[in-house]
C-alpha cells in the first residue's frame, strides 16, 4: 500500500510539471495552436490519466475520503477536467458521430435587424447546426458615454497619397472664428464661418414647408395638412377627415408578417413619413402611412374616385435659432479660385454629423455635376462632427421564438449572455457602418453545470483546508487557554 | 506615468515614502522607530482610502487605482495577523512590499472614474482582480522566508520567529485559496463575457501555471516533508516568479502571440 501511495504520489507530480511544461508551451504559440495541441490525442490521453491518478487517490488515500476539505480539493478537480472534456470541441464531435447528437459545441450567428435565425455557423459562413428555436432580432444599438468635450468640431478629411502610392484619408481639426478666413488644409480651398447657431433646426423658404397635400386623382388640391400629429382637416366633397396620427423622422418597418412593427429610428437616417387616417361619417375608411415618395390612395365610396395624401418635404433654405433643438447649424463661405459660394452645414436632428462634400467645389461650377460623381472616398469632405464618448455597450435586443410563438426575451450585452436551449448566445460584433445587424457568437453549455459545480466545491475546499482547519484548531485552542 | 496631486495622490506618496523608511528601520534592527513608521503608514493609508471613499461616495473598490489603494493599506494589518495568528515575521520585507503594491496606485493607474470599456463591466471583474492581488502579495511575503531558508535555517535574534521553511509553509497556505478563487472566478467571468471558461488565452495558462507550481509544492511537501527544506523553498520561489511572468505576460505577449487580456493594459 505504501509503495502504491508512493507511485500515486510520483504521478502526481510527474502530472503537474507536465501540465505546467505544457501551458508554457501552449501561452508560447498561441490560442488557436493552444486548444488544437490540449485537443490532440496524446492530451485527451493525458486527461484521461489525470482523471485515473485523481480517482487512485480516493482508493489509497483515506484522508481523502474522511477529511471533507480533501474530498472537496481533489472531487471538485475531477468534476472540473471531466466536465471540461464532455463540453470540449472533440467530445461534441464523437456525440455528433455516434449519437447523431446535432449540437456543436461553437459556432456564430449573423442575424439581421427585424429578422430570425435558426442556425449556427461555422468560420467559412456554412450552416453547421440547426436549432428548434428562433433567434428574432428586434433591434441593435450602441450606447456610448457621454463625450468628454461636448462641443462641435469642425474637421476636413482629405486623400493623401503616400509614396508608396496608397491613398489614406488624413483628418484634420480646423480652428475657426466668426468672420475669420481660413485654408482648409490639404486643399486650395479657403472658407470663412459666418454664423454658427449652438441650436438650431432647418429653416424653409416661404412656402416651402413640409406640408401634407389632399388632391383627387387629378391633382386637383382639395385640402392642405400642416404635418403634426393630431392636425386634422375635414373636407366637403367628398365629407370625409383626414388626421395626421403620428410624424416619422426615419420611419423603419421592423420585422415581417403579424410581428412587424413600425418605429422611428431617429438619429440613425432620414425617411420623413406620416401615419394618416381617412374618415368617412361613421367608420375609418383607411390607415395607413405616407412616404414623400409613396402617397396614400383612398376611395371614399367603391365608385368614387381616390383622394391621393401626399407628404411633400422640401429642402431647407438655410437654419434658424431654437433652443429646444440639440444641433448645431454653421453657415460658411467657401472660396476657391476667385469664386465663392455658401453653404450651410447641418446635421439632421438626432444625427452627430453634418457632411458638406468640396469636390464640386473645387471643381468649379462647370464641372460641379461630373466632380459630385467624382470618386467621393476621394475628394476631401468638411465635417461638423460632435466627437463621440467610448463606448459603453452594444445590445442586441432580441426575442426567443418556439413555433412562431414568443417565448422568452432579452437583451444580449458583452458581460450578459442569453443563455437558451443547451446554448448561450453572446454579442460579439456588429455591423459597423449602418448598425444593421448583429453577430452573436454561439457556444455549448454541455458540461457547464458539473465544471461550475466542480470550481464551487474546489474553492470551498481549499478556503476549509486552508483557513478554516488552521483557524477552528487556533479557535479552540484558544477557548481552552481560556 | 503621471503625479497625482490630489489629496489622496499625495497622502499615497507620504505612505510610500514612510513604507520605505519602516523597512529600512527594520532591516537595520531598529524595530519601535520601524514598526512606528510602519504603523503611521497605515494610519495614513487608511485615512487615504475613507478620504477617497468620502470622494466618491461609494466603496472605493471600482477600479484598479481604489484596489491597489486599499491593498497597499492592508499591507500592516497582514503583517501584524501572520506575526500574531502564525508566528511569522519579516516586517521590514511586508514594508517593501507595500511600497511596491503603492506604485501603481501612485504612477500608473488612473484615479478619475473611468470609462470602462463593455467587456470589463461585470460585477465578476474586482473580486476576480482583487482576490488575485491579495494573493499575490501574500505568496510574494512567502516568498521572503522562502528565499531566507535557502541561506539559513532560522532567523537569528528573533527567537520567537519560526524557522524560514516552516514561516513560507504558513503564509503560502493563507495565499493559496485566495489564488485558487481569483482562477475560478476568472473561469467564470470567462464564460460569461467570452462564451467560454477556458480560451487558452496566454495570460489563463500562465495564472493556471503559478497555482500548479503551489499545488505542486503542497502534494511536494505532503509526499517528502522536511526532507528537502531548501526544494520546499525553492518551490515558492519558483511561484513568485511564475506570478511575476503571469504580470508581466500581458506585455511581453506582443512579442509572441496576442491573447484576450491583452486590452487590459
Amino acid at each position: 500500500m505504501k509503495q502504491l501511495r508512493q507511485a500515486i504520489l510520483w504521478a502526481v507530480l510527474v502530472a503537474i510539471a507536465l501540465l505546467i511544461v505544457l501551458s508554457a508551451i501552449g501561452a508560447l504559440i498561441g490560442v488557436e495552436e493552444a486548444r488544437d495541441l490540449f485537443s490532440s490525442p496524446p492530451l485527451i490521453a493525458f486527461w484521461v490519466l489525470v482523471l485515473l491518478v485523481l480517482a487512485s487517490g480516493f482508493a489509497a488515500f483515506r484522508r481523502l475520503i474522511t477529511a471533507p476539505a480533501g474530498l472537496a480539493m481533489h472531487l471538485g478537480a475531477i468534476l472540473i477536467v471531466a466536465g471540461a472534456m464532455w463540453g470540449s470541441g472533440k467530445a461534441h464531435d464523437l456525440r455528433k458521430r455516434w449519437l447523431d447528437d446535432t449540437k456543436v459545441q461553437s459556432g456564430t450567428m449573423p442575424i439581421m435587424k427585424g429578422q430570425g435565425e435558426n442556425h449556427i455557423y461555422n468560420e467559412a459562413h456554412e450552416p453547421v447546426a440547426t436549432l428548434p428555436f428562433t433567434l428574432f432580432l428586434r433591434n441593435f444599438s450602441i450606447d456610448y458615454y457621454p463625450p468628454k468635450d461636448k462641443g462641435w468640431q469642425l474637421i476636413v478629411v482629405s486623400p493623401v497619397v503616400n509614396p508608396q502610392g496608397e491613398v489614406t484619408r488624413h483628418e484634420e481639426r480646423l480652428d475657426w472664428q466668426i468672420g475669420e478666413e481660413i485654408p482648409i488644409a490639404h486643399t486650395t480651398v479657403r472658407m470663412k464661418v459666418l454664423q454658427y447657431l449652438r441650436h438650431a433646426r432647418a429653416a424653409f423658404a416661404e412656402g416651402a414647408k413640409p406640408r401634407v397635400a389632399i388632391t383627387d386623382a387629378a391633382g386637383k388640391p382639395l385640402g392642405e395638412l400642416e404635418p403634426k400629429a393630431g392636425a386634422e382637416v375635414a373636407l366637403k366633397e367628398p365629407a370625409v377627415t383626414v388626421r395626421v396620427i403620428r410624424v416619422f423622422q426615419n420611419l423603419k418597418i421592423v420585422g415581417t408578417g403579424a410581428g412587424h412593427e413600425v418605429i422611428d429610428d431617429v438619429g440613425h437616417g432620414e425617411n420623413p413619413g406620416l401615419q394618416v387616417r381617412v374618415s368617412g361619417k361613421e367608420a375609418v375608411l383607411w390607415e395607413g402611412y405616407v412616404l414623400p415618395q409613396m402617397p396614400g390612395q383612398v376611395k371614399p365610396a367603391p365608385e368614387a374616385s381616390p383622394l391621393i395624401v401626399q407628404y411633400a418635404v422640401p429642402g431647407p433654405t438655410g437654419a434658424a435659432e431654437d433652443p429646444t433643438s440639440e444641433s448645431p447649424a454653421m453657415e460658411i463661405e467657401l472660396t476657391h479660385e476667385g469664386r465663392t459660394q455658401r453653404q450651410w452645414l447641418m446635421p439632421e436632428p438626432g444625427a452627430g454629423m453634418a457632411v458638406l462634400p468640396l469636390g464640386p467645389v473645387m471643381a468649379g461650377a462647370a464641372g460641379a455635376a461630373e466632380a459630385h460623381g467624382m470618386e467621393r472616398m476621394t475628394a476631401p469632405e468638411l465635417y461638423l462632427i460632435q466627437p463621440q464618448g467610448a463606448i459603453q455597450s452594444y445590445k442586441s435586443d432580441v426575442m426567443v421564438l418556439e413555433k412562431n410563438r414568443r417565448v422568452d426575451q432579452d437583451v444580449i450585452e458583452v458581460n450578459h449572455p442569453l443563455h437558451w436551449g443547451g446554448y448561450s448566445f453572446y454579442q460579439s460584433s456588429y455591423d459597423a457602418e449602418r448598425e444593421a445587424y448583429t453577430v452573436l457568437s454561439v457556444s455549448s453549455d454541455s458540461g457547464l453545470v458539473v465544471v461550475y459545480l466542480g470550481m464551487a466545491i474546489l474553492s470551498i475546499g481549499a478556503f476549509w483546508r486552508f483557513w478554516g482547519e488552521p483557524g477552528w484548531a487556533w479557535i479552540k485552542r484558544a477557548g481552552h487557554g481560556a | 506615468m503621471a503625479l497625482k496631486l490630489t489629496e489622496v495622490g499625495i497622502l499615497i506618496y507620504v505612505v510610500m515614502a514612510l513604507y520605505v523608511a519602516a523597512g529600512t528601520m527594520l532591516a537595520m534592527h531598529k524595530r519601535p522607530a520601524g514598526t512606528a513608521f510602519f504603523g503611521l503608514g497605515f494610519g495614513v493609508a487608511a485615512f487615504a482610502f475613507v478620504l477617497r471613499w468620502i470622494e466618491v461616495d461609494h466603496l472605493p473598490l471600482q477600479n484598479m487605482f481604489e484596489v491597489f489603494l486599499c491593498l497597499g493599506a492592508l499591507m500592516w494589518p497582514i503583517t501584524l495577523f501572520c506575526r500574531r495568528f502564525m508566528g511569522v515575521g519579516g516586517e521590514a520585507a511586508d514594508a517593501f512590499i507595500g511600497f511596491l503594491v503603492l506604485f501603481p496606485a501612485g504612477f500608473v493607474f488612473k484615479a478619475d472614474p473611468q470609462q470602462l470599456p463593455p467587456a470589463l463591466q461585470s460585477p465578476l471583474f474586482l473580486p476576480h482582480v482583487a482576490s488575485y492581488m491579495l494573493s499575490y502579495v501574500i505568496m510574494a511575503k512567502a516568498a521572503v522566508p522562502a528565499f531566507m531558508g535557502l541561506l539559513a535555517d532560522r532567523p537569528t535574534g528573533d527567537p520567537a520567529a519560526l524557522d524560514y521553511e516552516a514561516a513560507a509553509n504558513r503564509v503560502a497556505r493563507v495565499g493559496f485559496p485566495l489564488l485558487t478563487l481569483g482562477l475560478v472566478l476568472g473561469m467564470w467571468w470567462g464564460k460569461v463575457a467570452w462564451g467560454d471558461y477556458w480560451n487558452w488565452d496566454p495570460k489563463e495558462l500562465w495564472s493556471l501555471i503559478s497555482w500548479l507550481v503551489y499545488l505542486g509544492y503542497f502534494h511536494f511537501r505532503y509526499m517528502f516533508g522536511l526532507k528537502f527544506k531548501r526544494v520546499n523553498c525553492t518551490l515558492l520561489l519558483v511561484g513568485l516568479a511564475a506570478i511575476i511572468l503571469t504580470l508581466i505576460w500581458v506585455n511581453l505577449s506582443r512579442l509572441f502571440a496576442s491573447g484576450m487580456h491583452s486590452y487590459a493594459s
